[in-house]
Formats: C-alpha cells, structure tokens, sequence
C-alpha cells in the first residue's frame, strides 16, 4: 500500500503543478503526520504549529512548479518545512515562555488516555524527556513515532544515510529511557 | 555482543525493520542472556508508551489537515500580487534594463552640454599671452628649433591661472607649425 502511495506521488505532483488543487491537497495530507512531527522536533512546542503548517501550505501552494524533480517531493517539503518552522522558533525565543506550565496544559492531552496517575506521570517525564532530546535525535525520533515511516523513508526525507537514521534512533530511546529510569529507578516498566 | 549493537537490534525490532537473519541473531542472544530479555521489555514498554504520547500530543491537537489547508488555499488565492510576486524575478530585470537604457540615453545627451556649461572655473583667472606673436626672425631661427643642450624646443602657448587658494600657475599649450619656446620669468 505504501509502495503504491510512493507510486503515485510524482503523478500528484504533476498534476499540482498543473493547477490540481485535489492532487495538491492529497499530496499534503498524506504527507501530514510526519510533517507535522518534523515541525514538532523543531519548534519544541505543540503551540503555533497549527499557524506554521498554514504557512507551509501557502509555501507549497506558491512554489510547486519549481519543483523540478517530482519523485523528491519529499524532501523538498521537509526543507521547506524546516525553514518555515525555524523562523517560527526563532520568532518565538524573542518572546518571554513559562515552559514548566506549558508542559502541565500539554499533558492534559495524554492524561486523557492515561488510566491512573502513575500512568500520566510516566508520560509526562517521556514527554519531557522527548522535549529534551538535542534537535537531530528528536527529529528522527518524531517523524518515526509520528509519522510511521520506515528508516529508508526517513533517511530519504531527511537527505542523510539509513545507518545514521538507526544510531540516531537508538540513542533517543537511550537517552529517553536514561532520563525516565534515573527519576523512577526500576519501577517505572513494571505493571 | 555489545549493549550498543543489541540496542540495534532491538530498536530494529520495534520499529519493524529488523530482517530474518538479525531476528536469529537477536532471538539467541535473548535466549542466552536474561538481562537482554528485560532490557527488550523495558524498551517496548518505553516504544509503545512513546507512540502514546506522541498521538496525543500531535495527532489528537488542533485543526485537521483538510482545514489548514483550506484556510491555507483561501489565503493564498486572496493575494492579489501573487501573479507579480511569482515573476518578479523577470520583472526586476526587465526594470533594471529599462532604467539604465533610459540613463544611459540622458547621460549621452545631456552630460556633454552640462560639462561645458557648468565648467566651474571663472573664465576671467585666466590671462593668456595675447602677444604670443611669431616673428619672423624667430621663425626662422635655427638656434630656436633645438636647444643649448640639444633638446628639441617646442612652440607653446601659455597661460597664467590663478586657482581658488590664490596660487598661481603657468600652463603651457603646443602650438601647431609655430617654433617658439616658452619662457618663465620667475616671477610667479
């Protein structure tokens, strides 16, 4: 099924450059999840993201037909998203942020899910801890859990070696599971 | 084998990408070691609890991807200037053209009648040698075409020029089929 979405991705892109709104939105929404978890990794924060992805949208809308090689649509929208997403960081660190009350709003998100309280802790400090991840590991770390792509897509999108995709995945969990375990020794797993 | 390479595997596992010979690979060593075996479970505890929160925090929030791109196409098609924003590379040439064709054309016209016009040095400073005059046994003179040391001595015309701090200078001009020398008085 992925392979046959992979397929058609370069007929979309055709299409969009030749005005196909349909194709334009199909293209964007099946690229969504890790889209929206690469611009996640880069903004930190869940606000604003809403507001950055419009202005994506507006980019790709503007600057399809200088695609030039359809079949790298991908990684074409990772950069553009990237810029796009940078700007927003850097326009928001020249703002005053209360990070500590931003991450007990955000948990609320979870909490819904979560059974218990020892439950919603856990995912608070894996929240935080995922927040804490130097920027290249949290990237690859949300657009895997995020965006259920394999790391060949991910290495593609991300325009680095599949090997580097895997070592950055495995020192994020590392760094996750360290950062987890050394506030809740051993008992933070057990059920 | 290592922790680091276990990891690997492990991450592999979890992630779907492991192939059936690193499957073998991992399958014996947690058989062999029961430290590897928990550490496989901690990890998928901590894989399936990460994809929870990962969910929650970016797919159950804020707007579908539809509206964004609603809101995203509304506001692109309201933009007036997108057809000139798109072409302003070509427009910016064409102008920058245009401009130094019509500078050009003023400049070729115009400057030359404003250098003369505008000359800012007042005629009356300078006070050309009027009786600069040849006379015939001058003209005629041998000695006069080269000098005491063998030089050639030209004819000139010169001029006094008084310049705007009050110093004075002597200019001298060739003249044409005139065999004349200048001479400085020191008086200047």
């Amino acid at each position: 099924m992925k392979a046959k979405k992979r397929q058609n991705e370069p007929a979309l892109v055709y299409a969009a450059q030749r005005g196909d709104k349909e194709a334009l939105q199909l293209l964007l929404t099946r690229n969504w999840t890790w889209l929206k978890g690469l611009v996640y990794s880069i903004m930190g924060l869940p606000d604003q993201i809403d507001d950055c992805l419009q202005d994506i949208c507006v980019r790709v809308i503007r600057k399809i037909d200088t695609l030039r090689e359809p079949e790298r649509f991908r990684p074409w929208l990772a950069t553009l998203a990237r810029r796009e997403a940078l700007k927003y960081r850097q326009h928001r660190a020249r703002q005053p942020m209360q990070l500590d009350e931003d991450i007990a709003e955000l948990s609320s998100g979870s909490r819904q899910q979560s059974e218990n309280l020892e439950q919603q802790e856990l995912c608070r400090q894996i929240l935080k801890a995922i927040r804490s991840l130097p920027e290249k590991y949290r990237r690859v770390f949300m657009m895997q859990h995020a965006g259920d792509l394999t790391y060949g897509q991910i290495a593609e999108i991300l325009d680095v070696p599949v090997t580097t995709v895997q070592i950055r995945l495995v020192r994020a969990r590392r760094m996750i599971y360290n950062e987890v375990v050394n506030k809740n020794s051993k008992k933070v797993w057990g059920k | 084998m290592n922790v680091e390479m276990l990891e690997i595997l492990i991450g592999k596992y979890l992630d779907g990408e492991i192939t059936p010979s690193e499957q073998q690979i991992l399958e014996a060593e947690l058989n062999k070691d029961p430290e590897a075996e928990e550490l496989l479970r901690q990890f998928q505890d901590l894989h399936d609890r990460s994809c929870e929160v990962v969910a929650s925090e970016l797919l159950g929030q804020g707007k579908t991807p539809e509206e964004i791109f609603t809101l995203a196409y509304q506001r692109q098609s309201k933009n007036p200037f997108h057809s000139i924003i798109k072409y302003r590379g070509i427009i910016r040439f064409a102008a920058g053209v245009a401009a130094g064709f019509i500078i050009g054309l003023t400049l070729h016209f115009v400057l030359p009648a404003a250098t003369i016009q505008n000359s800012s040095v007042p005629r009356e400073v300078f006070a050309r040698n009027t009786n600069n005059q040849e006379s015939p046994s001058q003209e005629t003179s041998p000695q006069q075409l080269t000098g005491q040391t063998g030089d050639v001595v030209r004819n000139v015309d010169w001029y006094n020029f008084t310049d705007e701090q009050g110093n004075q200078w002597l200019i001298e001009g060739l003249r044409e089929n005139i065999v004349r020398p200048a001479v400085y008085d020191g008086r200047i």
